[in-house]
């Protein structure tokens, strides 16, 4: 609080002070020898004392507004004691003082003093008004007016009557007994700071009682107007600020063995604080676990305790105070922490109330500690990843309070552990998203955009997945100049697996082309080369149309596919055509020869053939209906007159308007050939 | 999906599916295959009467152990299938690699054949 020095100083200003108190109030101005200036001069000596604790102290006192006229008060105060005293003084050394001189003395000390009640009065409001309410400045307010008022009977003659005098004394008391009340400031003080209060109203008492004495030896002149000891502003003005410093002096003793709870509470709404920006700042969780184990150290009052970290089982002893690691093996032993934490892992806390007990029953062990009380801190999935261990060196030594307040610590590291995995996963989450969305533009870009035009015939396709990326695959390859491969297929599944195949289709089907091969021999070719690299529960369905505009034929296979539709421009006709086979890498064997299905179609000029994987036809409406076979047909023989990429366009709106609104389950591709 | 499995008499094994056979339910008729094999039930009969629909990862799951049975002189006989499903199996192929039958009765008998 206040070192020793200053503490000297203040206890020789508190001595006087008693000292004169009693003196004046037992002997009054009866006894000769206790002059007017002896009494002032001691009671200036006081004052310096007390001033002097406060210099220094550097004056740290909280609040600014109410520090600033504090000074300005005491120099006042001190001013006018001195004045007084003077000519008293001047008398007893011998020298005679001139009338005129005296006259002036006696002025200006009464100015000074009348000065230093003013700045009494500002003071306490200032501390009135600590955590104001209206009523307290309509009872401050009040109280002005009713010093007007007296100041108006005082001054002139007129109004001074006694019953006006006795109504406004009443009246002032009954103003002053609540406004001395509002001690409001006390509660929030420090216990140091308490203490320098209480030389603050004893200083402020010193200068009443040198007032007082002023009053009742020789009345003061303030600017030729005599203040009688029965002046009622002045009385009114006493008897406010005595009030006032006497409530203020008891509260402040009284609370003075109480602010260290208000000063454990406000510690422990800061620690909250502190922890919540530990827990922001510290990069690392053992840093963040320090730290919170030396705040809930702190805040328990504990004696000694440790914090350990658990990886995988195997607890760590991060740190620890006045207790050694033999000690913590012991008491780990002894109240099998490990099991309990394993037993009943969803506990916040674990609290032996008197471990001497514990261990005279088990091993015979002598423990300096008495209580203990043991956090787990939990990380994800309900892991163990520290415990916090507090002791203290007498039985039952953490009260609710303490439990809950470490408990509440805990929680938080372990909200912030959580938080910090959340995050992780957020991260996670969003580099996956980044992954499939590069995954969906390479499985676009392996997808024929554009297909270039040529003289025999107009290619037109459309694909979409069911997810980000998708099994369906399209394709063409110019085996010659007047020969075109075109094969669409779709990877049994659906998703990044899926998409994969599909992406070894590509490759199978883009070198077979190399070796210009017949219908029947790539599909056995492919068939082979994908049962090496399929698992065994994928399989793919494909349709293989080879367009031989030398010959303008069409040979086709289908192994496995939604059969093409066909239309005959010379018939205007569209329908399936029909052809057996089966889809690749379901037999995985050379017997796979026995189900491929080639046919051939002749071909003249404004044929539409039209290939589309199932979900063009699986896909369903709302109501569950499905898009199907016949509609399809339907539709593209409505727009067979068309472009090709015309054809494509309509016959794609027409499934998306069937199915519009519903989710898309299944990918769907579809591709226009129309010869010209 | 539900798979109910009974073993019948002459150590057949029967597998009555019921509901959707899609991507999700594959999983868990993938398991009940497993098991059959990993008990050396090599025969087994697919009671396909309350199965509505399969879709293409469905199917995969009998074509992954096609070549498991084949190699201990077993297979699956379907029967009781409803059109729908019977046209996926049609198109993909399957019809004539799986045994499709109209009753338990031609099953048994196309196993016992076998055997």
């Amino acid at each position: 609080m206040i070192d020793q020095i200053t503490g000297r100083w203040a206890i020789s200003g508190i001595g006087i002070y008693l000292a004169l108190a009693i003196t004046i109030l037992f002997f009054g101005t009866t006894e000769k020898w206790l002059t007017n200036a002896l009494i002032q001069l001691l009671l200036s000596s006081s004052l310096i004392c007390f001033y002097y604790t406060f210099y220094k102290q550097g004056l740290q006192y909280p609040d600014r507004a109410i520090e600033k006229p504090f000074s300005k008060l005491i120099g006042f105060i001190l001013a006018s004691f001195i004045l007084t005293a003077l000519p008293e003084l001047l008398q007893l050394l011998g020298w005679v003082i001139k009338p005129w001189l005296a006259k002036i003395l006696e002025l200006v000390s009464g100015f000074s003093l009348v000065l230093s009640i003013a700045f009494a009065l500002h003071y306490y409001s200032l501390l009135i008004h600590r955590k104001k309410t209206i009523h307290v400045i309509r009872l401050w307010n009040a109280f002005l007016v009713l010093l007007g008022l007296a100041l108006l009977v005082e001054v002139i003659p007129f109004f001074n009557f006694p019953f006006f005098r006795e109504l406004i004394w009443w009246s002032g008391l009954f103003l002053i007994v609540p406004l001395s009340l509002q001690i409001k400031w006390i509660a929030l003080l420090k216990s140091d700071e308490k203490w320098l209060s209480v030389f603050y109203l004893l200083a402020l008492n010193c200068m009443f009682l040198g007032i007082l004495r002023a009053l009742f030896s020789n009345n003061l002149i303030v600017f030729g107007l005599e203040f009688a000891p029965n002046n009622l502003v002045l009385l009114l003005c006493l008897m406010f600020i005595s009030l006032y410093s006497i409530f203020g002096l008891l509260a402040l003793i009284f609370t003075i063995p109480v602010s260290s709870v208000i000063e454990d509470q406000k510690a422990e709404i800061l620690s909250y604080q502190e922890i919540s920006d530990v827990l922001y700042r510290q990069n690392t969780l053992e840093s963040a676990l320090s730290r919170v184990f030396e705040l809930a150290f702190k805040n328990t009052q504990s004696d000694a305790g440790w914090l350990m970290q658990y990886s995988s089982k195997n607890g760590k002893t991060l740190s620890s105070t006045s207790i050694t690691e033999e000690e913590i093996r012991q008491i780990t032993e002894l109240v099998r922490i490990e099991e309990l934490l394993a037993i009943e892992p969803e506990r916040g806390y674990y609290y032996f109330n008197d471990l001497a007990r514990q261990a005279e029953n088990n091993s015979g062990v002598n423990l300096p500690f008495k209580s203990l009380l043991v956090l787990p801190i939990y990380g994800k999935k309900g892991a163990l990843k520290a415990t916090i261990a507090l002791l203290k060196s007498f039985i039952s030594g953490y009260d609710n309070d303490m439990i809950s307040l470490s408990r509440s610590y805990a929680e938080q590291v372990q909200f912030a552990v959580e938080k910090a995995h959340l995050m992780e996963q957020t991260i996670q989450d969003a580099r996956f998203k980044e992954e499939i969305e590069i995954a969906t533009k390479v499985q676009e870009a392996l997808m024929p955009a554009n297909f270039p035009s040529n003289q025999f015939c107009e290619i037109a396709a459309v694909n979409i997945t069911a997810k980000e990326v998708g099994g369906d695959y399209y394709d063409y390859c110019f085996i010659d100049d007047s020969r075109i491969a075109v094969v669409i297929g779709d990877v049994s599944g659906k998703g990044a697996s899926a998409a994969f195949h599909m992406a070894q289709m590509k490759g199978i089907f883009q070198s077979l082309m190399q070796l210009c091969l017949p219908a029947d021999d790539f599909l056995i070719m492919a068939n082979q080369a994908l049962s090496k690299c399929l698992e065994k529960n994928i399989f793919i369905t494909l349709t293989y149309a080879d367009f031989n505009f030398d010959e303008d034929i069409l040979t086709y296979s289908r192994a496995g596919h939604c059969p093409m539709i066909y239309y005959s421009s010379r018939q205007k006709e569209a329908q399936f055509m029909a052809g057996d086979g089966l889809g690749l890498g379901i037999i995985r064997n050379s017997s796979y020869v026995n189900h491929v299905d080639t046919r051939v179609i002749d071909l003249i000029r404004d044929d539409v053939i039209l290939l589309y994987t199932d979900g063009l036809v699986e896909g369903r409406r709302q109501n569950e209906e499905e898009y199907g076979y016949t509609r399809l047909l339907n539709s593209f023989l409505s727009h067979t007159e068309k472009t090709a990429e015309e054809i494509k366009d309509a016959v794609f709106q027409d499934f998306l308007l069937f199915t519009e609104g519903s989710e898309r389950h299944d990918d769907t591709a579809l591709m226009i050939i129309k010869i010209k | 999906m539900i798979v109910e499995k009974r073993v019948q008499e002459g150590g057949l094994l029967k597998l009555a599916i019921k509901g959707d056979l899609d991507a999700s339910s594959a999983i868990e008729m993938d398991e009940v295959i497993k098991s059959a094999l990993g008990e050396s039930q090599f025969n087994i009969l697919v009671d396909c009467k309350q199965l509505n629909y399969i879709s293409s990862a469905g199917l995969g799951v009998f074509i992954s152990y096609l070549e498991d049975f084949k190699n201990n002189h077993g297979g699956f006989v379907f029967f009781d299938m409803n059109e729908n499903v019977y046209n996926v199996f049609k198109l993909l192929g399957l019809h004539n690699i799986f045994s499709i039958v109209g009753n338990e009765g031609d099953a048994k008998k196309i196993l016992f054949n076998e055997n």
